[in-house]
């Protein structure tokens, strides 16, 4: 469980370093955040696959935008993270299709 | 604050141990599963799997069957005594076509996508195959996804009503 938990922070925690540096943003709070975002975010999609696992990937899809808002929103308001709306979305939206693109390759 | 975000993140932390591993990978989209342990009915000879094929069905009658695809990781794989299939998304309805070791090929009743991460019983009899689907959530039980989903609610309902003040707080 931990080993799987830890791939999806690796990977959205190696974009968001990259990004953190990038930009000149603090590392700690943003990492910290997406650790936390991530936690909530992976229990929220594995109820409602489970839930509606009769339309996988019409649930994938929704689940995966309502994620990336969850998680721009919280990226945003975490004021330790000095990021505007805008750079928040576009970081959510970067750490998410990178684990989602690998996931899809993954026989996971 | 930070003690309060700390104690969230625990939580969370321990909210994520009772999942079992192989569903959770979320942001990287877990992928729906299905397991088949075959037990046999045989009289004589027990025979051992050598190769199967999953049909994928929208009718049910299963007159529209289609073998499942193999692409990246979706694909349907057998051992001697267990069959394993992985696919972005399934039909609702399913037929097995298996052969065994003693030349014959058995094919299966219809039988239907029973959840998320599915196992069946496939009984080998003489002529055919028949599948049943185990349906006792053993894995997650209805008390887990109900307290889960609970949690997600108030998880989530408590974030957004915590971001909501901490904005109108910044404000004034």
């Amino acid at each position: 469980m931990i080993h799987t938990l830890l791939v999806t922070i690796i990977v959205e925690g190696a974009l968001g370093l990259g990004y953190s540096i990038w930009r000149r943003k603090p590392v700690a709070a943003i990492l910290i955040t997406g650790i936390f975002a991530n936690l909530l975010t992976q229990s929220f999609l594995w109820v409602v696959l489970n839930f509606f696992f009769s339309h996988y990937l019409t649930t994938l899809l929704l689940a995966e935008i309502l994620i990336w808002m969850i998680e721009s929103l919280l990226l945003y308001s975490v004021p330790a993270n000095r990021l505007r709306f805008n750079d928040a979305i576009l970081l959510s939206l970067s750490m998410n299709l990178g684990s989602f693109a690998l996931g899809w390759f993954l026989a996971i | 604050m930070i003690v309060k975000f700390t104690k969230l993140f625990l939580s969370l932390l321990f909210l994520q141990l009772l999942v079992p591993a192989r569903v959770v990978l979320a942001d990287t989209g877990p992928k729906p599963t299905m397991d088949f342990e075959f037990k046999q009915e045989l009289t004589g000879e027990q025979v051992t799997i050598t190769s199967g094929v999953l049909y994928e069905c929208e009718q049910l009658d299963c007159s529209d069957a289609s073998p499942l695809m193999e692409g990246g990781p979706q694909r349907f794989t057998c051992e001697a005594n267990s069959c394993h299939a992985l696919a972005y998304g399934f039909s609702p309805y399913h037929r097995l076509e298996i052969q065994f070791s003693d030349g014959q090929t058995r094919q299966s009743n219809i039988f239907e996508t029973a959840m998320f991460n599915s196992t069946y019983t496939v009984t080998v009899r003489p002529d055919d195959l028949l599948v049943e689907g185990q349906l006792s959530l053993e894995r997650f039980s209805r008390v887990t996804i109900i307290l889960l989903t609970g949690v997600c609610v108030l998880a989530g309902g408590g974030l957004l009503i915590g971001l909501i003040i901490l904005r109108r707080s910044k404000r004034t």
